[in-house]
């Protein structure tokens, strides 16, 4: 093989992780891969790795390692033949690019398990540990706790699985949210276990510590009296009001849904 | 429920999303070997780090502290330190301590297990993680540098033979020779760099392929059960560690929820994760010969889990 061959094969193969890896980022598909402090590093390591392309065509200097023809050493390449490492390098991410669906099946969500309690949270403990939190202030003095919470339009909280997971924990924080009446946004799936009634099923939001290969799904019990149930893992509005009844020894957040509408998915599908 | 469910969806992008957080360490890690294989001189390393191999193996296992790195980027640093005259064990023992022993790291796992015994476990992940990966340095020491490294990644013959007798004339006159400028030098380093990340991306994208499989399909439900007994928990996590393929800097986050595991089994998950995974075996793959990932996985999987489960008696 020609070094001008195994040269271009090199730039195309840097130019495809560097396009992929910029696309990620300017399409802003990466919300739905990665923490927001790791996205920056995607955006520059695919400047990087372009204008690593361009310089591997424009400058090239595979056979002008220091000392190589006086030492006699010659550059430390593995063992794959080009070819086969050109596949590698560059077909297998391109597929994964395009079949990606960006976000998991109901597969996964069962084979994870979903966390329904504060304990199964990542870096809950840190944070719980933590004063202050929402609802506190630093002395432990309650504060005016509608500053903190997101409403819509019409005055309804907003509400995060994470929001209820904690309140669930918090006496003080439980109040801004028990009899009240909440908006949350997440994924369907049916309830296989907590489901005394019968008449209950899961709301999905999945938290991300790094990337989405770590998400873990947090559930929020959903209680509607219609027989009606849409597709595993699609997106739901549901509109109703949030209690924490005792089960298990333990306050248990549940939503008496009011309505439950089709939604779009969120800009960002993701928790932290 | 079977306990393997392969979905090729999922399995896209759990693949892409590893590739994505991965990636951009890797480059650093080959940035930076470009680097050193331009401008730091191979005499640097016989100034800071001890005449003694025993001791260049203790010191190697904090070099972490000052230069701290991710097990995603650090083989490419250490294939070119060797080159420059790095001795195997004391590159080992950084390779394997490095991504522990570590100030965020540290900040990190204090974090994540505040309320749950989070200066004990701090204090023991980053000295057990020493006290392994310098364990390791000196196993390797006593091992030819041939039954380590791939043949291509083997320091040159001339160039160790000088470097055991501190010649260090001759290159001096050999450097002085070629002196090359600025700005061949960035080029150089360009291409060095160029050629390392194409190399070590080859494995990190066949890693990521086996880590995303086990990652999608494997029903991680089925070890919570194992939970109750110490050693088998101990080396469930340790497992769990090995196909989820976390960065060492956040993987305490996951570690401190799985509060239905005994401490000593989070620490063995802390420990290990960092040194050995699916990704990171093959990663190895483009620097050691693959009997010695091999031995080296069995026996971070052996040591790490005896070693936690004998510290079961301490009350986190």
């Amino acid at each position: 093989m020609t070094a001008i061959v195994r040269r271009g094969m090199s730039a195309v193969s840097l130019a495809t992780w560097g396009a992929i890896l910029t696309y990620f980022y300017v399409t802003r598909r990466v919300n739905d891969y990665l923490h927001p402090t790791f996205q920056i590093y995607v955006f520059l390591a695919g400047l990087v790795l372009l204008a690593m392309a361009a310089g591997t065509l424009l400058f090239p200097a595979e056979h002008t390692h220091e000392g190589e023809e006086c030492c006699g050493h010659e550059h430390d390449r593995i063992r794959f033949s080009h070819w086969v490492a050109f596949f590698v390098l560059t077909v297998p991410v391109v597929v994964a690019t395009i079949v990606s669906p960006s976000q998991f099946s109901a597969t996964i969500v069962e084979n994870r398990g979903i966390v329904s309690t504060l304990d199964g949270l990542p870096g809950a403990q840190a944070r719980y540990a933590e004063p202050p939190l929402p609802g506190s202030t630093d002395s432990g003095e309650p504060v005016n706790t509608g500053d903190y919470l997101s409403r819509s339009a019409d005055g309804v909280i907003q509400a995060e699985a994470v929001d209820l997971l904690y309140a669930a924990e918090d006496a003080d924080l439980r109040k801004d949210f028990d009899g009240k009446e909440v908006e949350m946004v997440g994924q369907y799936m049916p309830a296989k276990a907590n489901n005394p009634t019968g008449n209950r099923f899961n709301l999905i939001r999945m938290f991300v510590v790094c990337c989405a290969a770590d998400a873990r799904p947090l559930g929020i019990a959903v209680e509607s009296t219609k027989s009606e149930r849409p597709a595993e893992m699609s997106w739901l509005r549901i509109r109703g009001k949030a209690t924490f009844p005792v089960e298990g020894g333990r306050p248990t957040p549940v939503i008496e849904a009011q309505s439950i509408e089709p939604a779009e998915p969120p800009e960002e599908s993701f928790i932290y | 429920m079977s306990w393997f469910q392969f979905s090729f969806p999922d399995f896209c992008y759990a693949f892409i999303s590893i590739l994505l957080e991965g990636v951009p360490f890797v480059l650093l890690g080959t940035l930076l070997s470009g680097l050193i294989d331009q401008f730091l001189p191979a005499k640097f390393l016989y100034r800071i780090l001890p005449k003694n191999r025993g001791a260049s193996i203790l010191v190697s296992g904090l070099v972490g502290l000052v230069l701290p790195m991710c097990e995603c980027g650090i083989v490419p640093v250490i294939r070119r330190l060797i080159r420059k005259g790095l001795s195997i064990p004391s590159a080992v023992t950084y390779m394997l301590s490095a991504p522990i022993v570590n100030p965020i790291v540290a900040v990190s796992t204090f974090m994540a297990f505040k309320g749950q015994s989070a200066l004990e476990m701090t204090s023991l992940r980053l000295g057990l993680g020493y006290l392994i990966a310098v364990g390791v340095g000196f196993v390797v020491l006593r091992l030819k540098p041939e039954t380590i490294l791939r043949e291509s990644a083997l320091p040159d013959a001339e160039e160790t033979d000088r470097h055991s007798h501190h010649e260090h004339e001759h290159e001096h006159e050999h450097e002085h020779e070629h002196a090359p400028g600025l700005a061949t030098r960035l080029r150089l380093a360009l291409a060095a760099a160029v050629t390392d990340f194409l190399d070590v991306i080859v494995f990190f994208v066949l890693g990521a392929m086996i880590a995303a499989t086990f990652n999608t399909a494997v029903d991680q439900t089925v070890i919570l059960p194992l939970a109750l007994d110490t050693t088998l928990a101990t080396f469930a996590l340790m497992g769990l560690a090995g196909i989820l393929t976390l960065c060492s800097t956040s993987d305490a986050f996951v570690a401190a929820t799985l509060t239905a595991f005994p401490p000593v089994a989070k620490l063995a998950f802390l420990v290990f994760g960092p040194m050995m995974d699916v990704k990171l075996a093959f990663i190895y793959s483009a620097l050691f010969r693959k009997r010695f990932v091999i031995g080296l996985a069995v026996a971070l999987f052996l040591v790490i889990g005896v070693v936690c489960v004998r510290l079961s008696f301490l009350r986190l």
